[in-house]
């Protein structure tokens, strides 16, 4: 065999301009040494060995790198068969079978391969076969998703709306509430903002002047209080009129379903702040020894309780309870000091109103409006096979990113919940409509279970344990993703609302004790004594189940519960120098568990009579 | 005459093996000599060659190297190793062993050849 004796190849100028790296960056690629055209250019062997050349380099489906190196070689051997004198069709000939070549080819090289190599390529290998099954179930999900509709048959709001419209209109408070809201003007935000000036207080000569100048405001919103019912009806479009208050919300189309989570509920803003408004009133009618309008006051107050009441939801339930607050607190200040203002009948009045709130007995709250949230949220955001089942649809990830709720309980950001990109995930992992409803009910029963214990039988909070628990696992937390974001932490509620029956049942008491006294010219030796005259029974105190704890100090009643500590010491208020922070401390639940029972700032009773906060006001006058 | 492919598959190694003893040989070389040396017994095209070059080098038996050649081109060689010098020297006693056996057996006579 001879070795060549051919003459150096001289690239011409073309074909090496054609091969600068510049032009590889014009063909997206960051070199062209592994392009076999380029080593086929370079050997300038004849097409008809370009093609074979070419042809068994592609099939060998090696690597680039590979198949340029395959293409060199395979070129260079042909050369050296042209510079020995053979004609290209004959080498072409003796070349063999180009599948076979290459089949042989690759699994040579393949096995020639380094181990990293190998390795290396397995793991790619691995993550591809991963990623790909990885990509096919987001794509099933994605496309489950696509066609996905939810099956919207309930109109939930309607149906809250049927039945306010079935109250005659001259029953209806909400208009005249709203009127009285109009009337305020540019007001509305301080009325608002006065929370709890009363006389003596630093900003009550601006509350005392903003009610002066209310007047029309206050007889309107005890107008629309004196109606029976609060007939508010609920809607998503915005009360232009009512531009500029908190409540409004930017104008939009109103929907004849509307996802209920975005109805507007202005009334608890208005309820609260309106009774804050009548409160001043109240207090300026008691300085001008105006009975009548401080006792029009007062029950204007109590049927806002019973308006705020009328949708059964936490909120509406909460503000409620807090316009209670605020009628006891009325109440308490007149018989503390200004016991002769009502008569005997007024008292009485007074009486039967504040016991018979909300039908009486220990307040609660309801979780009704939650339970039909949700149920609105799954019709709209589950498909419905008929059977109480269904799946996740698009729509969903508008509610997980409700208020950055999910945010807040599972520390993921919203644009990641929120992201349309990462729905078919959520698609995959969240529970179907059955098991998350199931979840939320079992939750809202544990809820309401707790909501009817009273203080003294309240341990650990049950449905605060299992939120947490919840949050907790992120497995649980995602499956459950819906009730995780749209169950809010009720047990603060009903501690909420045990306070607010112990401070009503403390005013029955402190109203039973002045009549008695009335009667008899001097306060009972026991509570017994009120009973059944002038008290059907003696409230209990919401920390032990007895009677409240009722005391003689010169002459003066004093009532009280035994307070967190669950130890009576006698109505001492525990050690601090500020009675009304203490007075606080002493009521502020805690579990039993967490009371070690050698902390001074709870070693005392919770003061229910007379007003703590007055009697500070008296000392330090 | 034409080798069986199973038989060109387990006398095709040794014999590029014995021809890379001597000195490194690029690719078309090889085919030329096997085919020359073996009066074409041994001949074998380009697209059983080189797989099968690319498995000794895959074994470690042989190295690849490029050179360029007096046109000034880059010719790929392959070179025997320390590992496929051991392999050739025990493929050898192989086949002397095999030869040996045949002649025993009467299928090749003294000179190698068929009877």
């Amino acid at each position: 065999m001879s070795v060549s004796t051919e003459a150096p190849r001289r690239d011409s100028l073309y074909r090496r301009l054609s091969h600068t790296p510049l032009r590889d960056v014009f063909r997206g690629r960051l070199t062209s040494r592994l392009d076999i055209e380029r080593v086929l250019d370079e050997s300038g062997v004849p097409e008809a060995i370009r093609e074979v050349v070419r042809r068994v380099a592609v099939r060998t489906r090696l690597t680039r790198f590979e198949k340029a190196e395959v293409a060199r070689e395979l070129a260079s051997h042909f050369e050296d068969g042209l510079a020995a004198g053979a004609e290209s069709s004959e080498l072409v000939a003796r070349f063999g079978d180009v599948a076979t070549a290459a089949k042989l080819i690759r699994r040579a090289k393949k096995r020639a391969r380094p181990l990293a190599v190998k390795t290396l390529w397995r793991a790619a290998q691995s993550c591809g076969a991963v990623l790909a099954f990885g990509l096919a179930v987001y794509v099933w999900f994605a496309v489950k998703l696509l066609v996905s509709e939810p099956n919207i048959t309930r109109n939930y709001v309607a149906e809250y709306n049927a039945g306010i419209a079935r109250i005659p209109e001259e029953d209806r408070g909400w208009p005249i509430y709203r009127a009285a809201v109009l009337a305020t003007g540019d007001d509305w935000r301080s009325i608002e903002n006065y929370r709890q000036e009363r006389p003596g207080f630093a900003k009550w000569d601006d509350c005392a002047a903003l009610a002066e100048k209310h007047s029309q405001a206050i007889s309107l919103f005890r107008a629309a209080a004196g109606k029976p019912a609060l007939g508010m009806f609920l809607n998503d479009a915005a009360d232009e009129d009512l531009a500029g208050s908190p409540f409004h919300l930017a104008a939009r189309d109103p929907d004849p379903n509307p996802v209920l989570w975005g109805v507007v509920i202005p009334h608890p803003t208005v309820l609260r702040a309106g009774s804050r408004l009548l409160r001043t009133d109240a207090y300026l009618a008691m300085i001008r020894r105006d009975a009548d309008r401080a006792f029009a006051d007062i029950r204007a107050i109590l049927q806002m309780v019973e308006h705020a009441s009328e949708p059964p939801s936490v909120i509406d339930d909460l503000v409620a309870a807090a316009i209670l607050q605020v009628s006891v607190e009325l109440v308490q200040h007149v018989l503390h000091h200004d016991p002769g203002l009502w008569s005997d009948d007024r008292l009485a009045e007074l009486s039967h109103r504040l016991a018979g709130v909300r039908n009486g007995g220990p307040l609660r709250f309801r979780v009704d409006g939650e339970r039909t949230l949700f149920r609105d949220f799954l019709q709209r955001c589950y498909t419905d096979d008929g059977d109480g089942d269904g799946i996740l649809t698009a729509r969903a990830r508008e509610i997980c990113v409700a208020d950055g709720m999910a945010v807040h309980h599972l520390g993921v950001p919203d644009s990641v919940v929120g992201g349309s990109l990462v729905t078919p995930l959520l698609s995959a992992v969240v529970g179907g409509r059955r098991a998350v409803g199931k979840r939320f009910e079992r939750h809202m029963r544990i809820v309401e279970r707790e909501s009817r214990l009273p203080l003294w039988e309240l341990t650990e909070s049950r449905a605060d344990a299992e939120m947490e628990a919840l949050y907790a696992n992120r497995i649980q937390a995602v499956r459950f993703l819906p009730v995780a974001v749209l169950t809010p932490s009720l047990s603060r509620a009903g501690i909420c609302m045990e306070f607010a029956t112990q401070h009503r049942d403390a005013t029955l008491v402190a109203l039973a004790l002045e009549l008695h006294k009335r009667r008899s010219g001097s306060y009972p030796a026991s509570l017994a004594e009120l009973s059944p005259g002038l008290l059907p029974v003696i409230p209990l105190d919401r920390y032990d189940g007895t009677p409240i704890k009722y005391r003689l100090t010169d002459g003066r009643p004093l009532l009280y519960s035994v307070g967190v500590d669950r130890d009576d010491d006698g109505g001492r208020l525990p050690e601090g120098s500020d009675a009304v922070k203490a007075n606080g401390a002493a009521r502020e639940w805690r579990s039993p568990a967490e009371d070690t029972g050698d902390d001074p700032a709870l070693d005392g009773d919770w003061i229910l009579w007379p007003p703590v906060e007055e009697v500070a006001n008296d000392e330090s006058a | 005459m034409r080798i069986e492919r199973d038989l060109m598959r387990g006398a095709g190694p040794p014999a590029v093996l014995k021809l890379l003893e001597k000195r490194p040989m690029y690719g078309y070389e090889l085919v030329e000599t096997l085919a020359e040396r073996s009066d074409g017994v041994l001949a074998m095209g380009q697209s059983t060659l080189y797989p099968l070059l690319y498995n000794l080098e895959g074994k470690g038996f042989v190295e690849a190297f490029w050179r360029e050649t007096p046109s000034g081109r880059q010719r790929k060689y392959y070179r025997l190793t320390r590992k496929g010098k051991a392999r050739l020297a025990e493929s050898t006693q192989q086949w002397q062993a095999l030869s040996q056996a045949l002649r025993v057996m009467g299928i090749v006579d003294a000179r190698g050849a068929t009877s």
